[in-house]
């Protein structure tokens, strides 16, 4: 089992439900995700994003506008889409299990352990 | 000192320098392999837009060019394509072919290592035949048959010399200059990597440029020359650089007269299509005079007229037996070129050294063999660059 292969495994999983997250709140471009993806640890790679996006797109969840900068070419400027609030749904609701059986899992042993191993 | 020009990245335009330039053409190129189709080249434009934000706040930090470490940390923080290709449908298709091995028996060593099954495999290695020119004596044919064949050059250098005392010479010097003609110069850190069979993966393209910008020391890079060998390698470099002057001037004075011809032949069809040709023969007595100088330099043009076609075929031949690159469409034309003054020069020179009664069938003959080439070197030539 390799260690860093796992973590990464569980970050790409995750990157999804984030990204959709993020764009709930409004829409962004591509570098302010990359930046609040980036100061929550998420990414690494920022190419990651990319190829990532284009698949959300091809399957619904995303949509993009042009739109003109102040500072350089247009953006583009992503936003969800009801299909994608949906999926974010059902990923919410399954992200909600999760995280309650890992807190469980974490939480201190409330009974002493020698009590079930066989005596 | 390191050459550097603008690029427009995204609608921006950067300084950069020709290395850094390289190898962000190659990175760029290797996100477009990796990532194909209509959404392939979108995720590639977004990330090149990507890259463009990054030279630009490099740019905005006080940097007058890019340089090649921004480019190492772009692709750094970027990530190679291996790191960033889409996982969900390599892994679904490793999930279905890993069931059918286990039921072939496939031994568990023969299966996939768990660290390779992220990322697709690494690029096919392709070894190809070019001439390494950093390592030449004369035109660097041996240096790169070395690198292909994977053998040490100086060893092939004495082997071939030995061959060509054994051989009278002309055998082995008309070869080694047609290789000379059709094989290609590998110049890009691809090409390189292409010639030396290594995979042509970023760090090989960064590692090579860095190599590129020091000349080697040595003949061959990571080996240690020992005297004898370093001894032979000078013999032959200082050989070479008598017999390549030697050359020059045949060579020059050689071009210079057929530039003359050219000229002049030009000038005949211009006046053998204004005046009457048997006319202007009975009138021009140099004509009767210089006979047998049209009629050896008429013949002089079909040698070169079929000279082109057979050059044009070991070209094309070494396409599918070395792996070589199609030539460049300039090269296709310049000899298109030059095969249609050769025909024309012939067919003049051999016209006006027929009309003086001498060897009149002799000249007849080439002139319908000329014709006939004609047609075939366009379409060897033509076809394969139509098809490429």
């Amino acid at each position: 089992m390799n260690i860093d292969n796992l973590k990464s495994q569980m970050r790409k999983g995750m990157l999804e439900f984030c990204v959709l997250l993020l764009l709930r709140r409004g829409d962004a471009y591509a570098s302010e995700m990359i930046a609040r993806l980036k100061d929550a640890h998420l990414i690494v790679m920022e190419g990651t994003l990319y190829p990532l996006l284009t698949r959300l797109k091809n399957d619904g969840l995303l949509s993009y506008r042009w739109e003109e900068s102040m500072q350089g070419p247009p953006r583009k400027y992503y936003s969800i889409t009801p299909a994608g609030l949906e999926f974010l749904g059902q990923l919410q609701s399954s992200w909600d299990e999760i995280s309650n059986s890992v807190t469980l899992l974490l939480a201190k042993p409330i009974s002493n352990p020698s009590n079930i191993l066989p005596q | 000192m390191k050459k550097s020009f603008p690029a427009n990245i995204n609608g921006k335009i950067f300084y950069i320098d020709e290395d850094a330039y390289m190898l962000l053409l190659d990175y760029l190129s290797q996100l477009r392999a990796t990532f194909q189709g209509e959404e392939g080249a979108e995720i590639v434009n977004d990330i090149e837009s990507r890259i463009s934000e990054h030279f630009d706040e490099r740019i905005k930090l006080g940097a007058n060019v890019i340089t090649i470490n921004d480019v190492n940390r772009v692709i750094e923080i970027m990530g190679r394509p291996e790191e960033i290709s889409d996982p969900p449908e390599t892994d679904a298709q490793q999930k279905q072919n890993e069931p059918s091995r286990t039921n072939d028996g496939t031994p568990q060593s023969e299966r996939p290592q768990p660290h390779n099954t992220v990322g697709p495999p690494p690029p096919p290695i392709t070894k190809r035949l070019y001439r390494d020119v950093r390592h030449k004596v004369f035109g660097g044919v041996i240096a790169g048959l070395a690198q292909y064949l994977g053998w040490d050059a100086t060893i092939m250098r004495i082997l071939y010399a030995i061959l060509t005392i054994c051989t009278y010479a002309w055998p082995c010097i008309i070869v080694y200059l047609i290789a000379w003609m059709v094989i290609p110069v590998a110049r890009t850190p691809k090409e390189i990597l292409e010639m030396q069979g290594q995979p042509v993966t970023l760090d090989n393209i960064g590692h090579t440029v860095i190599n590129n910008a020091t000349p080697p020391a040595a003949p061959v890079p990571g080996e240690d020359p020992s005297a004898f060998i370093s001894f032979i390698n000078t013999f032959f470099s200082i050989a070479a650089k008598f017999i390549v002057g030697f050359f020059a001037v045949i060579f020059s004075l050689t071009a210079f007269t057929f530039t003359a011809i050219i000229l002049a032949s030009i000038a005949g069809i211009c006046l053998l299509s204004f005046a009457g040709i048997p006319d202007i023969l009975e009138e021009l007595d140099f004509i009767e005079t210089n006979m047998p100088i049209a009629e050896t330099w008429g013949y002089i043009c079909v040698f070169f007229a079929l000279l082109i076609p057979s050059l044009t075929i070991v070209r094309y031949c070494c396409i599918p037996l070395f792996k070589a690159k199609s030539p460049a469409m300039v090269t296709v034309i310049t000899a298109i070129i030059f095969e249609l003054l050769f025909i024309i020069g012939a067919v003049v020179l051999l016209g006006i050294a027929g009309h003086s009664g001498e060897h009149y069938d002799y000249a007849a003959w080439s002139t319908t063999a000329l014709q006939y080439t004609a047609a075939f070197p366009l379409t060897a030539l033509l076809a394969p660059s139509a098809s490429a």
